[in-house]
């Protein structure tokens, strides 16, 4: 399992064509915090009623 | 590529009709001074969403950072990060639920009328608004210099002529139509962005070849990197300069850090939460605001990191080298060159849009913080809707009069220069302000105190960027900035908003005890 996830990082570093971990880092927390305010805001959007 | 200028004047002439018919739509359902100042409180989820984004990015992000990730490169997303991170997600969830609850139960209608009123302080309002009204004209001249930059060319009109009547058309709906009418346009504007936005990811990775092949490309210019960035620290466009160098510091402290926290404190975009009825509306708007933060600034440092592929292509050079070293030039010249002529005129709309609803949005802060909250401080703030429109008036001229004297290459330090003195000013004083039960309005104003001082003191006499044009170390000491590396190249918001924060927190204590001590009967201040 180890392997076939080291794996697939090595193929998403090859399909971005970006080495430096630091940057590819960066890009997957833009994705990761975006899809967070995408589920908040669909979790709550009733939450909050005054 | 040449734009067909009938074409060009038709869409841009129906833009400008849109925007208005919506600035009028505003006026006409603006009826009381809240509806002015605080939209009537009732505004829908998505625009709210639009009109925080687009507002939060302005030509600056586009235009100021996308040049700044063609010169630094791809190291410019851990700001996106931030973006997303702290000024949708964090600045909603945490922030923005208190700053509406508060500011309903207390009817604040601007930024500094809220602050005087959780501290119970009619100074803590006026010393609010003066540092608005001080230092927020210096980032609305760098929005119009974006925007005037990129409609001089295009256009073909002079930049005086540009800078002009960028100013005025939107002075026109934001003084007549208030706030509703500077979101419903922000909404309509922010809807534009994110065409524009997609569309300028989708083709510019389709002319370098698809995603593998511009980024390889880019990874491979490593040796084309200037030598005199390479000796302060830079490794390429596709990785991070190295670890404590000049360019690390330049790109983390000023660019991610100061923009990136600076942003929660921004006078313009805290009334935005105020506009809500409640809080599920901000946890609706949340779903919006995060993607459409992502496909603005993330857009825009990657593809501005990625002119380098394409100005290598075409003319042998770097994209800063064909820009002519101008860094705020990258972006609209690789728009002119690069793309066909309908997304030029796409792209100048995305751009104006970006420019107007920034603009509108600071027009509208610095105008009622002028009067409501230095003018008219210690008053009810609905002193008319008049007396705000002139204020707004007066503030448009302020930063029309600054924008014509600023330098070139300003657009993204004087951004990142005002969201750091946000920062350092408001930011301790707003977060203990909205969640403590009994803030201390001593430690407030000594905080604002401290953080302006020191934010000030670091720009003029130790941040070489800024102490060195600015002149007054060199007039004083015979040098442009006090201490060598690396705190010359160390952003005034890494000093400022630690001593801000720390002077918060240690006179909050102090009160609180105080106030304990005296088992509760003394006042909170």
């Amino acid at each position: 399992m180890a392997v076939d996830g080291f794996t697939r990082g090595v193929v998403l570093v090859e399909i971005l064509g970006i080495s430096d971990p630091q940057i590819l880092i960066a890009y997957g927390l833009c994705i990761v915090l975006t899809l967070a305010c995408i589920v908040y805001g669909l979790l709550y959007r009733n939450a909050g009623n005054d | 590529m040449a734009v067909d200028t009938v074409t060009l004047s038709a869409i841009t002439l129906v833009y400008i009709l849109i925007t208005l018919g919506l600035g009028y739509l505003g006026w006409k359902r603006t009826k009381s001074t809240e509806d002015y100042l605080v939209a009537g409180r009732s505004t829908h989820p998505v625009i709210i969403a639009l009109s925080y984004g687009s507002t939060f990015i302005s030509t600056s992000a586009i235009v100021g950072f996308g040049g700044m990730a063609a010169n630094l490169g791809m190291g410019l997303i851990w700001l996106t990060v931030f973006n997303i991170g702290i000024g949708i997600l964090l600045a909603f969830v945490i922030f923005g639920k208190r700053t509406r609850a508060i500011g309903q139960r207390l009817s604040a209608f601007t930024f500094p009328d809220l602050m005087g009123k959780i501290y119970q302080s009619h100074l803590l309002q006026y010393i609010s608004g003066f540092i608005i009204v001080v230092s927020m004209p210096l980032y609305t001249a760098a929005i119009l210099i974006g925007g005037a930059r990129f409609l001089e060319p295009t256009l073909n009109i002079s930049y005086s002529t540009a800078l002009l009547i960028f100013a005025l058309i939107v002075a026109l709906y934001v003084v007549y139509g208030g706030l509703i009418a500077v979101m419903y346009t922000d909404a309509f504007q922010g809807a534009i962005m994110l065409v524009g936005m997609t569309v300028f990811l989708i083709l510019t990775y389709v002319y370098l070849g698809g995603v593998t092949v511009a980024n390889r490309a880019l990874g491979a210019m490593t040796d084309l990197v200037p030598p005199a960035l390479a000796s302060q620290g830079m490794t390429g466009w596709t990785s991070m300069p190295v670890l404590g160098s000049p360019i690390w510091f330049t790109l983390i402290t000023t660019l991610v850090l100061g923009v990136g926290i600076g942003v929660l404190a921004q006078p313009q975009l805290v009334v935005r939460f105020m506009t809500a009825k409640d809080d599920k509306t901000l946890n609706r708007a949340l779903s919006v605001g995060g993607p459409f933060i992502l496909m603005m600034t993330g857009v825009a440092f990657t593809v501005g990191a990625l002119t380098n592929v394409w100005f290598l292509q075409s003319s042998g050079k770097i994209a800063v080298d064909a820009a002519g070293g101008n860094v705020d030039a990258v972006i609209p010249l690789y728009v002119n060159q690069a793309m066909p002529p309908l997304f030029v005129i796409i792209f100048m709309l995305t751009l104006l849009a970006a420019a107007m609803s920034t603009l509108s949005s600071l027009y509208h802060s610095m105008g009622t913080a002028l009067v409501c909250d230095i003018w008219g401080r210690g008053k009810e703030c609905a002193l008319s809707l008049r007396a705000n429109q002139y204020g707004i008036i007066v503030m448009m001229v302020a930063s029309l009069i600054l924008a014509f004297f600023l330098p070139v290459n300003i657009i993204a330090r004087a951004t990142a220069m005002f969201m750091g003195l946000c920062a350092a000013a408001f930011l301790p004083a707003f977060a203990v302000g909205v969640y403590a039960r009994r803030p201390s309005t001593r430690a407030a104003l000594a905080s604002m105190l401290a953080g302006t001082i020191s934010w000030f003191l670091w720009t003029a006499f130790v941040h070489a960027a800024e102490s060195k044009p600015l002149g007054l170390c060199q007039a004083l000491f015979g040098v442009p900035a006090l201490g060598g590396l690396p705190w010359s190249v160390v952003d005034p918001i890494v000093i400022g908003l630690p001593i801000s924060a720390a002077v918060m927190v240690i006179l909050q204590i102090r009160a609180i005890k105080a106030t304990d001590d005296t088992g509760g009967a003394a006042t909170p201040a």
